[in-house]
């Protein structure tokens, strides 16, 4: 009897373990809605169809509280359809993250990820489904992307698999009071934001918010663009790298030497730094649009191109931008008969006219032709001027290099900024890794 | 004995031995496995490429590894000198007094029970170069301000906290060995006119030197796996890689440039190692256990 009783507690406590592990939600079909209740005629319930999404308007993500909206809205005029999302801070763990997902066979239906070198194996491994497919069957998915919006979306494989919903551009954000109020031009050629350092430096103000430690990304493509224009900003340094690219780099040296950074440059974070320019303490920093969110006096923002460094080759009005995310479908989602109309019907509201012009109105430019945002702030009219004057935008650096040579090109800036290294000792490395 | 029929024993111990295999020994073993390939990208899909001893090689040329190795040494050193050392010192203290010991209990072990990252996000306040504290104490005491986490002194800002935060743990488990200690011993000691630092090093010690070794192991141990503090004070062994630890650099590989087969080959660096260091602390501290 003892014996007996044993085993049976041993069979109970690993079947109650396995059946924690497996996530099995109540299906909705075993709870009748007070609807149901009343009806007089029993007809048959239409199937409950679950999708999960995955997104990075999580966390403080301005956009966060429009897309749970969306999602309400959308569960409201499809109640057979129930959105389980899964939205979180996009960061690198983030995207670890969803790739697990995908190569541990747990792919979610639907997800709004990064393209380019992000989205690689994803589609080299068939993970997700291509706009070209899902348009043999459903014509008017992402309809009302533009074709500007959609050219940014083409993969190596000649499809387009993202549907985008809004773009970002990457600028020099000034304090403009603060250059009134030190009688100093707004950075529009090299010799200005050099004086501008000066003069801020000498006041006390940090001319320039960075964190080395933590996001030098944006200066790296600015002064590699600002040096080798366009066509060298394009290269991805898989043989070699241009030489415009190590003259780029120097330029660290320079305006640390001018003492255009933070004195913690190397050991401070960007969120302290972006609290600096907010709080008026910096009086530039170079970010992309979505740092419009958070600015507590925009009408006091603007935004410019980086200028090209003496004899540099950008044109002053090129930027760097484009769209680098959308919303996938994933293979999963679309050979599953039940899930393959909801996750479509799905996409296709989070990338209406509508969801778009609700995306935008943060910062960014929308991916569909929608009119310009009410109300919008003297920063965010400076962006999207910056954007229709700019002569070429290109892509950032890191969506064509791969993960191991970006990220040693990265933690490499302060010992390049303190001239502990060369920009060609670390760009030939960059070089090896990115083979 | 209690049972005869050891088979039930071991029906128990079944559902324990199955989660330790999932969730411990596969994983490891399959680590050691990742550490003989080139993984690009973290969960990367279809797999990677057999590169045989590649990524142990790596390991020789990379500076990082070096100066990760050597903060992770110091950690270690800082560890069982200051750390054990000062939790034993506490704990002969508090042993000592007749009353308020309880207090001083709680209030030694509370920085152990604060989450790692709370603390690191403290210290980030307080090292901040603009308006953190240290810095405004100086510039109240007219002082110029300290860029605390400079080359020089960043690895020795971000040990402060991790040294401090776990006296409190050693404090705690030398005080329950000394508490062990059977109060007639040090009355027969009296007896022979042993009394105060004599009492302490001809007695006190000598009887704890089992929970000690215990406190030794255990920090160095602990030193070889130190990551979310200084994570989060200094992320990515800000600046320049210069506080890195091998926990730290393993994360950076692995989870950041995912460069995962590398990452892989530290970790399995990081288990030899603690294994090498525990079997000679084990050697060199070896002594007769004195039974009472």
């Amino acid at each position: 009897m003892k014996k007996l009783v044993a085993v049976l507690l041993v069979l109970a406590m690993t079947v109650s373990l396995f059946a924690a592990c497996n996530k099995t939600p109540a299906s909705s079909d075993a709870t009748p809605t007070p609807e149901n209740k009343e009806t007089s005629t029993p007809t048959p319930a239409p199937k409950t169809i679950e999708l999960r999404t995955v997104s990075m308007f999580g966390g403080t993500d301005p956009s966060a509280a429009d897309y749970q909206k969306l999602i309400k809205d959308f569960m409201d005029a499809n109640p057979n359809i129930v959105i389980n999302d899964e939205s979180a801070t996009a960061d690198e763990t983030w995207k670890a993250r969803v790739t697990t997902d995908f190569s541990s066979g747990n792919d979610p239906d639907v997800v709004f990820y990064f393209t380019g070198a992000d989205a690689k194996q994803l589609i080299e491994n068939g993970k997700v489904v291509s706009i070209e497919e899902i348009r043999k069957q459903y014509p008017d998915y992402a309809k009302d992307i533009t074709d500007a919006a959609m050219s940014f979306m083409q993969e190596f494989d000649g499809n387009h698999y993202a549907v985008p919903i809004r773009g970002f551009y990457e600028g020099l954000f000034c304090n403009k009071d603060l250059f009134d109020k030190y009688g100093l031009e707004l950075p529009t050629d090299w010799a200005k934001l050099e004086t501008a350092i000066k003069k801020f430096k000498e006041e006390g103000i940090v001319p320039i918010a960075a964190s080395f430690s933590d996001v030098p990304h944006y200066w790296i493509e600015h002064l590699i663009f600002a040096e080798g224009g366009y066509e060298d900003h394009k290269v991805n340094p898989t043989d070699t790298y241009p030489e415009s690219w190590a003259k780029g780099l120097s330029y660290f040296k320079t305006l640390k030497d001018l003492g255009a950074f933070p004195v913690d440059v190397n050991a401070t974070k960007n969120d302290i730094v972006t609290n600096m320019f907010y709080d008026k303490k910096a009086a530039m920093i170079l970010d992309g649009s979505w740092i419009i969110g958070g600015m507590k006096e925009p009408e006091t923002v603007v935004v410019l191109p980086v200028p090209p460094t003496p004899g540099g080759k950008k044109d002053p009005t090129s930027i760097i931008g484009g769209f680098s995310s959308g919303f996938y479908i994933s293979t999963n989602a679309w050979n599953d008969p039940d899930k393959r109309d909801a996750a479509v019907k799905f996409v296709m509201h989070m990338t209406s006219k509508n969801a778009i012009s609700l995306f935008a109105k943060v910062a960014g430019a929308p991916a569909a032709d929608v009119p310009a945002p009410e109300g919008i702030t003297e920063v965010m009219k400076a962006g999207i001027a910056m954007g229709g004057q700019a002569k070429e935008i290109d892509m950032p650096i890191d969506s064509r290099m791969s993960k191991e040579a970006w990220t040693f090109l990265v933690s490499s800036i302060g010992a390049i900024a303190d001239g502990q290294l060369t920009p060609e000792e670390v760009l030939t490395e960059v070089v090896n890794k990115n083979k | 004995m209690i049972y005869k029929d050891k088979k039930p024993l071991f029906i128990f111990l079944t559902p324990a031995l199955i989660v330790l295999f999932i969730f411990l020994y596969y994983p490891f073993f399959r680590n050691i496995a990742n550490s003989f390939l080139d993984i690009k990208g973290l969960g990367a899909l279809g797999g990677g490429k057999f590169v045989g001893l590649d990524n142990y090689v790596r390991m020789t040329s990379d500076k990082t590894i070096g100066i990760s190795l050597k903060n992770t040494m110091f950690m270690m050193t800082l560890a069982v000198v200051v750390q054990v050392g000062i939790a034993l010192i506490l704990a002969l203290m508090v042993d000592s007094i007749r009353r308020g010991a309880q207090f001083y209990r709680t209030v030694f072990f509370f920085p152990v029970v604060v989450s790692a990252t709370a603390i690191g996000l403290m210290f980030n306040l307080f090292y901040a170069y603009n308006g953190g504290l240290f810095n405004q104490i100086l510039e109240k005491l007219g002082k110029e301000p300290v860029l605390w986490l400079s080359d020089k002194l960043a690895i020795y800002m971000v040990s402060l906290p991790v040294i401090w935060q776990y006296v409190g743990f050693y404090f705690v488990i030398i005080l329950t060995g000394l508490n062990g200690i059977p109060e007639e011993i040090y009355e027969y000691a009296l007896i022979d006119g042993v009394t105060g630092f004599k009492k302490t090093w001809y007695i006190s010690l000598p009887l704890i030197w089992d929970v000690i070794k215990v406190c030794i192991t255990l920090a160095i141990t602990g030193s070889l796996k130190v990551f979310d503090l200084p994570w989060v004070l200094a992320p990515n062994g800000a600046p320049k890689g210069l506080t890195h630890f091998l926990g730290t650099y393993m994360y950076f590989n692995t989870f950041i440039s995912q460069s995962v087969g590398y990452g892989a080959a530290i970790s399995v660096f990081i288990v030899v190692l603690g294994l090498f260091v525990s079997f000679t602390v084990n050697k060199l501290f070896k002594h007769e256990t004195i039974v009472y």
